[in-house]
């Protein structure tokens, strides 16, 4: 029976089938085995409890954030401080698209967009100063997916909604992990890239503070929404609605970069992409009643226990699942269909469950870069016409090796992610 | 045609939902923190304005190619092949539209004739934001009715040709 569902999951996503439907159609099927035709009318039921909840709404107003963001070039302004304060160090320029990164992952949910907003001018501005293509590609790649492990992060935001745990300590728990993975980008880059590229002069320090007084209304942004998460003046889906209304405050009256001629382009984009990952939201939501009627994740967890091996024999097989996983699937997905199988397997394990999300995420960090199906080299090849998905791949290994150290860092030291958030409480 | 217009209005009002979700939330954050005056209406609406969105915009994001799949196997296969593949696949999107059209117009109906309010203090009649599912899907089964001839007209242009 389990094989029939899975199996025929399986086949829907491989015949081209989008995923969102690929789920929808399966769980219909097992709607109709397990309890009759008369049960089809469920269905549209879990469709709309799925989305309601006020903790989904904030995936939508996350998107548009980094879709104002993108097309109002605020990127260009992180990465230009970024640039003039650090482009003189060992390979600075890279140093400062890892940090731009990080900027931007503080704004964004997203890795994809993260990685596209820094790479539009990153990648053009290292290759035009004779970095080596490879590296640079690989920087903007990696560096793109601390997206989603530096907060506010949208697979955070997921995990909270199917568990039921805080999305706001979820999302302090990446801080460390966040700083922690940059910084190792940040020495890989210096000690390593250095000797491949050539030196920059340093700006002086009139640029240097000119352009961070022109781009102080963008710099504030990570400020206004880490800052206004953690001191409790706003919930995690607040932030992104503040963060939405004052972009598009600097965009239009500040920097002008934005005039209402823009906004529809902004919105349609806005609405396919979040309606693409809702729909895998409610597909996945029906995917999971059929599996609980199934009772798989207690017999899941029975079979397990019932083995008796080390939980950390447990843990090293949930993340060779999740690696393979991260090849053929993106991240909203994985989440979605693991996350309601795999945490009652955490809990029992005696694992602590926000420090899986973690490691959760890293993983689908490693998901974004993994082939065939990554969705950062996929946007790379998108914004740098005429490169070679080899030449990607090469760059970012380093990035992907660094990440897999990161998870086995934090599984090490897991007050990395468990700390923050007690001493916050 | 007819699923191009829809979309284009659909994906429209889904924008407008979204951006509106914005400005709504902000409006009580603000309250909220400088005049101590929560709303009580905020985060229902959102709720409602994100659902809309959703199912309205689920149409215009297949028409565009959107929804992600996987093309591990598709893009190794031949054009041929490939058409025949998406035959299939508008097809049982369609089939699984219209059983969601119809389940959720049952849904919807049921809401309205025995009067179904939110339990909140709002006390918002269900069938309203529920409507949005039977839309939804009607657009989503045109749309796959559209790439459904779509293929069709291409597979059978190219045998013509052989």
């Amino acid at each position: 029976m389990i094989t029939t569902f899975v199996g025929s999951l399986v086949i829907l996503l491989l015949i081209g089938l989008p995923v969102a439907f690929s789920l929808g159609i399966t769980s219909m099927a097992g709607f109709w085995l397990l309890m009759g035709s008369q049960s089809l009318a469920q269905a549209p039921i879990i469709a709309y409890k799925s989305l309601d909840d006020f903790v989904l709404s904030s995936i939508p107003l996350y998107i548009l954030l980094s879709q104002i963001l993108l097309t109002g070039k605020v990127g260009n302004d992180l990465y230009d401080v970024a640039s003039k304060w650090v482009r003189h160090l060992p390979a600075g320029l890279g140093v400062a698209t890892i940090l731009a990164c990080a900027a931007f992952a503080a704004i964004s949910g997203s890795s994809v967009a993260t990685a596209v907003t820094i790479g539009m001018v990153a990648i053009p501005e290292m290759i035009s100063r004779g970095y080596p293509k490879e590296l640079v590609l690989g920087l903007v790649a990696g560096g793109g997916t601390l997206g989603i492990l530096i907060p506010p992060s949208i697979p955070m935001i997921l995990y909270g909604a199917i568990t039921g745990e805080s999305v706001g300590a979820l999302f302090i728990a990446g801080v460390l992990p966040g700083i922690l993975l940059t910084a190792l980008f940040i020495l890989y880059v210096v000690f390593f890239a250095a000797k491949k590229v050539p030196a920059q002069p340093p700006a002086s320090w009139d640029e240097r503070f000119a352009v961070l007084r022109h781009s102080s209304w963008g710099l504030f942004l990570p400020v206004l929404i880490i800052g206004g998460i953690y001191t409790g003046l706003f919930t995690p889906t607040e932030a992104a609605a503040v963060g939405t209304v004052y972009s598009l405050f600097i965009t239009f009256f500040i920097y002008k970069t934005l005039t209402l001629r823009d906004m529809p382009a902004i919105m349609l984009d806005t609405t396919k992409t979040s309606a693409m990952v809702l729909a895998i939201i409610i597909g996945a939501m029906l995917y999971g009643f059929v599996l609980t009627v199934m009772q798989i994740p207690q017999q899941l967890t029975e079979l397990v226990t019932a083995m008796n091996v080390n939980r950390w024999v447990v843990f090293l097989a949930i993340n060779i699942l999740l690696l393979f996983l991260g090849c053929i699937l993106e991240t909203v997905s994985i989440i979605l269909i693991t996350v309601p199988i795999l945490y009652p397997l955490i809990l029992k394990l005696g694992f602590d469950p926000i420090w899986f999300a973690v490691i959760m995420v890293i993983n689908m960090e490693l998901a974004l870069i993994t082939p065939p199906v990554g969705m950062n080299l996929f946007v790379i090849q998108g914004i740098s016409p005429g490169t070679r998905m080899t030449e990607i791949l090469k760059g970012v290994l380093p990035f992907g090796l660094l990440m897999v150290l990161t998870i086995a860092i934090v599984a090490w030291a897991p007050w990395l992610a468990t700390w923050l958030p007690k001493f916050l409480q | 045609m007819l699923a191009t217009a829809a979309n284009r209005i659909g994906g429209f009002i889904a924008g407008i939902c979204i951006l509106a979700t914005a400005f709504i939330v902000t409006y009580e954050v603000v309250l909220r923190a400088l005049f101590d005056a929560p709303t009580e209406w905020v985060n229902e609406i959102s709720v409602y304005l994100i659902l809309i969105s959703a199912f309205l915009g689920f149409a215009p994001a297949l028409a565009a190619g959107k929804h992600i799949n996987v093309d591990l196997v598709t893009c190794k296969l031949s054009a041929q092949t490939n058409k025949y593949l998406g035959v299939i696949v508008s097809i049982l999107g369609l089939g699984f539209s219209l059983v969601f059209l119809v389940t959720s117009t049952e849904m919807t109906l049921n809401s309205y004739r025995l009067n179904m309010l939110s339990t909140s203090t709002l006390r918002v009649p269900l069938f309203i934001p529920q409507l949005s599912l039977p839309i939804g899907f009607a657009m989503l089964a045109l749309q796959f009715l559209a790439n459904l001839l779509n293929t069709n007209s291409v597979v059978l242009k190219e045998e013509g040709h052989q």
